[in-house]
């Protein structure tokens, strides 16, 4: 458009053939007679009018037929990536050559055949990034919190989430695009022909002309703009770690560890030590920085996080958080550092209490509790280790499971080279008779206060399930159930005004049971929620709170904006009285990343509040809650459902239930095994498993 | 200690040689298919074209004849079901007007075998440069030779070396060594091989460089990497630790530059004045010489999905989360 205003037009000669720069013409003429500096302006268009066509082609195709694949998985997206193979499988330099037969030569048959030969890279991408966020089950938190599937799909999994790898993927086809046109356009018809400005049959033409001076400025233009996109198509990285501590010999000894980002300090420990031989617990609330602390002292801080004060410790064992992320996972157990001396083998495995069958799983095989016993086993084979750290080791354990590692940590002390141990737990109950002594991080100790709630009188059915058979294949909303019954013979009833709990060892399909009663996964068998059959229709009202909380929760999304989705969906609340109801009254500009679990979880709690759920569904509402805040999470839910909405609660946490809930299910072994009330659960007569769990509570 | 120390049936042990078998082939059956609808797709473009190679002849009894000898007369999804079938039983047929009457299938084998060790090289090169550029510096070199598409380099960089040059001998300053055979003045730069390796390989170092950034950024921030460091491995381990996990993703940037490698080949051919099948297929397209044309694109994608098919089995045999499907 602004050449058009010029007075002199890029495709007319308009002077003296190969004029020097000058006032009129800056970059003088070629030999022809046409202004350079006119030509080098005007050769934008190929890419404008090329490669925008190449870019609207590769994201149309590419973006929504990923974003597809992406969400339902199986067959369609096996379907699917494999159309894109076979488009994938043609060079784009040949299709663009094909497309230039069909259309005729010129920058947007170049873009039609470019955006085709890259619509597979952007699929794949786009694929592989919204894949990985509904194995993350984030598609599946959104639509059961009630927004439409193609919403949440487009705006959250593709927009919010993958745009980032959609825009270096859009830079890659300019690119591309803008290296293949030059260089088509530099050897003649396939390309932008003369008397058309390009700055590929610019070089040519100074080349041709024997003049290979002016041919520097469209080399230098190409360039630049290639140089440009390919900023553009790659990933920033982060800043460069921050120094760590040096590791020294010796029993651990903490001496004023203050741990820093670029602008704030995040932890500061007391100083302290931990002899050899004994156990020291770190406590505090959620959010206050226990997790980071250990890695100040494991010296793995992550990037852009300092630490500074003193550390000295001896050579270190590790047991993180999820036991599944910290094994290799291309290794099987038995190759995963452990001891080749057979004494020393069954040595370490009595001790972390791993069972001998499975050494030669793979990680992605174990359960939660065997990969948490297999990183512990990988941490007892460290050798010359003194000093064992565990991050929260016994999160997401059933009961007994909980207590056999807590037995294994104190039997490690135990060992011929007596190490200390230093674990962080949000859980005080584990604290007696098991610990030497207990570091603080929070300023304030709250203290454990178990409530009884008054009961209140049952009203209207929200839930009934007879006789319900819950199937592996786990798909959303499916008319038809597939695959083995992993659960079979349910019978389970909510009436509003009541707390239902169910309880279960882990693995015993708590969250899978959850699943179908929402109708999320197949089921067969007779149930109603909120009047209606969850697997054919939405329940009004349903509302879900998933054991992660960062799970549902958008990242990308300031927490006061994901509420308002909340919001809309509900229709009569307001963000800020929500914000105000969970305590996170400053904190709606946040992002969830920015806040503590405990937060996160409260957010969750206020979604639900504002979605106007009548029936709350919580699968381990108070994972990753020290005790005294999950009681008061609890509390909190409870009081936002009102008297006239129901709660199920699944959790391996008997203790946890007992006070807040007037039925308890108990799971096992794909059963319903029985169901009391707390006030009965001394009664003789119970189920073996359920008097085993009551005593381990 | 070996897995079958260990002894005792795992859940690794239900998933026998046919499971994996079945994985196995049913990818590859995946990628034979993706391979089929390439070459469909290939003639259905070709086909649709406008414009046939006997417009440009004077004579009609002659286009009548060649038509009726080509079956140009037939209707497009005829003949794209013979073409498929031809290649499916191995006839590419004859060549039209590039080399009249030619064996396509000798033509392009012939073709693909100049093509194979520049392409091969390049490819090599683009690797081997991105892994080693995945760091901060090394992306920035990368980027930068990315940044600088082929026709610049087949211009500036031996050009310049080779007009630079002849000024100095033509200046005195320095005489023509004998056992440097500098090419004639202008022009001949196009026969070095060299040149056509690096400005091809070149366009995909950056996209190697990129992945393996990525790749390296999420796995700085695993689980078992931190429990490593934590427990005092040394540089060494470390090391074998991050490569071991480097692996597939090189493996996936290999996979993914390839085709784009495989359409360089066309630009570097001509560029270069190099036989080979890219510009056996840019001379089929200039003369609508349909049956070589086909020919060229069924061995370049057949190639493309050849080595496709052969990283996605080794990327499979390495992670046995992919392997056993979890």
């Amino acid at each position: 458009m602004l050449v058009a205003l010029l007075p002199y037009q890029p495709e007319v000669s308009a002077a003296a053939v190969r004029l020097s720069p000058s006032f009129v013409h800056p970059l003088g003429t070629d030999a022809v007679g046409r202004d350079v500096g006119l030509r080098l302006l005007a050769g934008v268009r190929p890419l404008v009018e090329g490669g925008g066509v190449a870019l609207v082609i590769a994201l149309a195709l590419g973006v929504p037929a990923g974003a597809w694949a992406g969400a339902r998985g199986g067959l369609v997206a096996r379907l699917v990536c494999g159309a894109g193979v076979a488009v994938g499988s043609l060079p784009g330099i040949p299709l663009a050559l094909l497309a230039g037969l069909l259309l005729g030569h010129g920058a947007v048959s170049l873009g039609v055949g470019w955006g085709v030969g890259c619509a597979p890279a952007v699929l794949q991408a786009t694929y592989q990034r919204v894949d990985a966020l509904r194995r993350e089950e984030r598609l599946l938190a959104l639509v059961a919190h009630g927004i439409p599937e193609w919403r949440a799909v487009a705006r959250h999994l593709v927009w919010n989430n993958s745009r980032i790898e959609i825009r270096m993927q859009s830079a890659r086809v300019l690119a591309g695009f803008l290296a293949m046109e030059t260089a088509l356009s530099y050897l003649g018809r396939a390309g932008v022909a003369e008397p058309d400005p390009s700055w590929g049959n610019m070089l040519a033409m100074a080349l041709a002309s024997g003049a290979p001076a002016a041919a520097a400025a469209p080399a230098v233009v190409v360039a630049l703009f290639s140089a440009g996109l390919w900023r553009l198509a790659l990933p920033v990285r982060r800043a460069a770690a921050a120094g760590n501590l040096e590791p020294a010999a010796g029993a651990l000894l903490v001496e004023s560890l203050e741990v820093r980002s670029a602008d704030r300090t995040l932890v500061r420990l007391p100083t302290f030590s931990v002899p050899q031989g004994t156990v020291t617990a770190l406590v505090g609330a959620s959010g206050s920085g226990k997790s980071l602390a250990l890695r100040a002292i494991a010296t793995v801080l992550p990037d852009g996080v300092c630490a500074s004060g003193s550390v000295v410790r001896p050579r270190v064992a590790w047991v993180a958080q999820d036991g599944r992320a910290s094994l290799d996972p291309l290794l099987r157990i038995s190759d995963q550092g452990l001891p080749d001396d057979p004494v020393s083998l069954s040595a370490v495995l009595e001790l972390s209490g791993f069972p001998a069958g499975l050494l030669s799983a793979w990680p992605h095989e174990l359960s939660g509790g065997e990969a948490q016993r297999a990183a512990l086993l990988c941490a007892l084979s460290v050798p010359g280790a003194g000093l064992l750290l565990a991050d929260e080791p016994t999160t997401g354990l059933d009961p007994r499971a909980r207590r056999a590692l807590v037995a294994a940590l104190r039997r490690v002390t135990d060992a011929p080279a007596r190490p200390a141990v230093l674990f962080v737990t949000h859980d005080r109950r584990l604290l007696p008779g098991f610990v030497d002594a207990v570091v603080e991080l929070d300023a304030q100790p709250r203290s454990v206060i178990v409530r009884a709630r008054p009961r209140v009188v049952a009203g209207e059915v929200l839930l009934t399930a007879e006789g319900l058979a819950v199937h592996a294949g786990l798909t959303r909303r499916p008319a038809h159930p597939s695959g083995p019954a992993i659960l079979c013979g349910l019978s389970i009833e909510v009436r509003a005004g009541e707390t239902v709990g169910l309880i279960g060892e882990s693995g015993a399909g708590k969250t899978t049971l959850l699943r179908a009663l929402a109708g999320l996964c197949g089921s067969s068998g007779a149930l109603t929620v909120l009047g209606v059959d969850p697997r054919r229709a939405a329940p009004v009202g349903l509302q879900l709170i998933w054991q992660d909380p960062g799970t549902s929760l958008d990242p990308s999304m300031p927490v006061g904006e994901l509420l308002a989705i909340s919001a809309r969906l509900g229709g009569t609340r307001r963000v800020e009285d929500a914000l105000t109801r969970v305590g996170l009254s400053h904190r709606g500009d946040a992002l969830p990343g920015e806040l503590s679990g405990g937060e996160r979880r409260r957010v969750s709690l206020a979604q639900v509040w504002l979605a106007g759920a009548r029936l709350v569904m919580a699968d381990e509402p108070t994972a990753a809650l020290d005790a005294g805040r999950s009681v008061d999470a609890l509390d909190l839910l409870r009081e936002l459902v009102g008297d006239t909405g129901g709660v199920l609660l699944a959790s391996h946490d008997l203790g946890l239930l007992l006070p807040l809930c007037d039925r308890v299910y108990v799971l096992h072994q794909g059963r319903c095994v029985d169901c009391f009330r707390p006030d009965e659960a001394g009664s003789a007569g119970r189920h073996p498993f359920t008097q085993s769990l009551l005593d381990a509570a | 200690m070996s897995p079958a120390a260990a002894g005792a049936a795992t859940p690794s042990a239900r998933v026998g040689i046919a499971a994996l078998a079945r994985n196995y082939s049913g990818r590859l059956a995946g990628w034979g298919l993706a391979w089929l609808g390439a070459v469909v797709l290939a003639q259905v473009l070709v086909a649709f074209a406008p414009g046939d190679a006997i417009d440009t002849l004077p004579d009609p009894a002659l286009r009548e004849q060649l038509s009726a000898e080509w079956g140009l007369g037939t209707p497009v999804y005829l003949r794209v079901f013979r073409g498929t079938a031809g290649v499916l039983a191995g006839d590419l047929g004859s060549s039209w007007t590039v080399q009249p009457g030619a064996p396509v299938g000798d033509a392009v084998v012939g073709a693909m075998c100049a093509s194979l060790p520049v392409l091969g090289a390049a490819w090599a090169l683009a690797v081997g440069v991105g892994a080693a550029a995945r760091g901060r510096k090394g992306a920035r070199i990368a980027r930068a030779m990315s940044a600088v598409p082929v026709v610049l380099l087949a211009l500036c960089v031996p050009g310049g070396v080779n007009a630079l040059a002849w000024k100095g001998m033509a200046e005195g300053w320095w005489t023509r060594p004998a056992f440097f055979a500098l090419p004639v003045e202008g022009g001949a730069v196009r026969d070095l091989l060299l040149v056509g390796v690096l400005g091809l390989g070149s366009a995909a170092m950056a996209e190697v460089a990129a992945r393996l950034a990525e790749a390296d950024a999420r796995l700085e921030e695993a689980g078992f990497l931190l429990a490593a460091r934590a427990h005092g491995a040394d540089e060494r381990a470390l090391r074998r630790l991050r490569w071991r996990h480097r692996v597939v993703p090189l493996v996936e940037a290999a996979q993914a530059v390839f085709t784009p490698l495989v359409g360089g080949l066309v630009v570097v051919e001509r560029l270069f004045a190099r036989p080979g099948a890219g510009d056996l297929l840019w001379r089929a397209v200039e003369l609508r010489d349909v049956p070589l044309a086909t020919g060229v694109v069924v061995a370049l994608t057949g190639t493309t999905v050849v080595v496709g098919a052969s990283l996605d089995l080794l990327r499979r045999a390495w992670d046995p989360r992919l392997r056993m499907g979890a």
